[in-house]
């Protein structure tokens, strides 16, 4: 029997059969349906006047029946107490979620903003075509928050709605830092993905939790670096997909500027991608992430656990 | 409908045990059909309640919370089935739709009849094992977890219209395997509990 893809329950079957065969048919793939109560009352009588007359089918209702009431009595394993205390135990040790909401997309476009967006475009052709040959052209050094610093095709991180995610939730850290028992284990199974802590002599570590975007969670590690905050939030590749330019970007590292003194460094990393922020300079971003002992991140079992304190 | 808020993280945490706690037994029944040991089950339901705990907030009606705790043990078992799934001996569809025709074609009493008073857990548990995951879940959901059509299409995310085909082709497979291996059983063989699956209906 094919599925039924149409997916809705019939509230009556046809009279007008062809065959004898073809009222059969249908019938016989409703009766799981009928006999779990499922069926609407009309469609339910019609299978019942069929089933008079048709050994067949209520022999497999009766089958059907027997099984269902077999089923319904298999007892299962109980829960132990063990396994309860196991699981509290694992939540009390797990980071408080901190949701974001993901930033709104445009729902529609009146007839005005076409038109602005038509002059807004012609009159940003000639400021694209100088951002192409700028970045293009070492000569002319480009803006230091708008280029790869990796191999690769410039990004126009501006693009990236993930990025004005992430911003939005760096700046909500205005309070005690979520996650300060820097459970870095914990972090790194619910995200299923590779999570590579910075190492680098003049950072802190001091908090590691979980967020979402989107719908799908994030990890999220604080560092403290001469006394300012820096975030690297490990994206999974399902959140990236929201940002095709950072996903276009392939292994480039990409460098970007938000809220005026907010810089952030971008790279890929196993499953995902890491996006490091902070009140910071990029050259300062780019040393802290490039230090010797992160040339091996890309190795997953290479990971550091989270220091004590 | 709003996100769940919870002003104290003891407060998140009560609302949260109250919610899935009570979810545990049945939890770890469906995992146990589906792992190898009970060990592997239980680390099954704990990862669930981690990822559910993370998502959390993202629960908007926790009437609905049994179909998501599912969801999520669902993804949590298929990411892990390779690493704990043993080898199946499957039974050709085609050859169980065999069986079936003649259990219910058939004038005498039929091999189904005889092994009825034998629909022992064991037996049951091998033979939803041994039909295809989709057809398992469904006749599962319904039959032993006591979810409505409803329930089990929001949980698989399928349509109601291929729940319903599920259902119904489910338990003809059921009742085939049972009838197909109930004379060996019938006679005393070991009855193979090995989780088995093929890996999804067509």
């Amino acid at each position: 029997m094919s599925e039924h893809s149409q997916g809705a329950i019939p509230h009556r079957l046809p009279h007008d059969w062809q065959r004898e065969s073809e009222r059969h048919e249908v019938i016989a793939s409703l009766l799981a349906t009928y006999i779990d109560g499922e069926l609407p009352p009309e469609a339910a009588g019609q299978v019942e006047a069929h089933l008079v007359a048709c050994r067949r089918c209520t022999k497999e209702v009766a089958l059907q029946r027997q099984l269902a009431a077999s089923l319904g009595q298999l007892g299962g394993p109980v829960a132990s107490a063990a396994l309860h205390t196991r699981i509290r135990s694992a939540l009390a040790a797990a980071p408080v979620p901190v949701p974001v909401v993901a930033p709104r997309q445009p729902t529609g476009v009146t007839g005005l903003g076409v038109r602005w967006r038509w002059i807004g475009l012609a009159a940003g052709l000639p400021l694209l075509w100088w951002a192409g040959v700028t970045l293009r052209e070492p000569s002319r050094a480009p803006r230091p928050d708008a280029a790869p610093v990796g191999s690769g095709a410039p990004v126009a991180v501006g693009a990236a709605p993930l990025l004005d995610s992430l911003t939005a939730q760096w700046q909500a850290l205005t309070g005690p830092l979520p996650g300060r028992d820097r459970d870095v284990d914990a972090v790194r199974r619910a995200l299923g993905m590779a999570l590579v802590p910075l190492v680098h002599p003049a950072l802190d570590l001091e908090a590691v939790w979980t967020t979402s975007a989107w719908g799908e969670l994030i990890g999220a590690l604080a560092y403290r670096h001469e006394g300012r905050l820096l975030v690297q939030y490990a994206v999974p590749d399902g959140v990236l997909r929201h940002s095709p330019s950072l996903l276009g970007a392939g292994d480039s590292v990409v460098a970007g500027t938000r809220a005026d003194s907010l810089r952030l460094l971008v790279w890929r990393t196993p499953g995902g991608a890491s996006v490091l922020m902070g009140a910071t300079t990029l050259d300062r971003l780019r040393a802290l992430r490039s230090s010797p002992s992160q040339a091996g991140q890309a190795g997953a079992s290479r990971r550091p656990s989270a220091r004590p304190r | 409908m709003p996100r769940q808020r919870h002003s104290t993280p003891d407060d998140r945490q009560r609302a949260f045990e109250a919610l899935v706690l009570p979810h545990l037994d049945r939890l770890l029944g469906f995992a146990s059909r589906r792992t190898a040991t009970l060990v592997d089950a239980e680390d099954a339901v704990q990862d669930t309640c981690l990822r559910a705990w993370a998502a959390f907030d993202e629960l908007r009606d926790p009437g609905s919370a049994r179909a998501w705790l599912y969801r999520i043990l669902r993804s949590v078992l298929s990411e892990s089935s390779e690493r704990l799934a043993r080898r199946a001996r499957l039974l050709p569809i085609t050859r169980l739709d065999d069986v079936h025709e003649s259990l219910v074609a058939g004038s005498g009493e039929s091999v189904f009849d005889e092994m009825a008073h034998r629909l022992d857990r064991e037996v049951l548990q091998a033979a939803l094992a041994a039909i295809p995951e989709d057809f398992a879940t469904a006749v599962e959901l319904h039959d032993i977890e006591g979810f409505t059509y409803a329930e089990i299409a929001d949980t698989v995310g399928a349509p109601i219209g291929t729940v319903m085909s599920r259902m119904s082709r489910g338990r003809r497979l059921l009742a085939a395997v049972i009838a197909e291996r109930g004379r060996e059983w019938a006679l005393g063989a070991p009855v193979d509990s090995g989780i088995r699956r093929m890996p999804r209906s067509s």
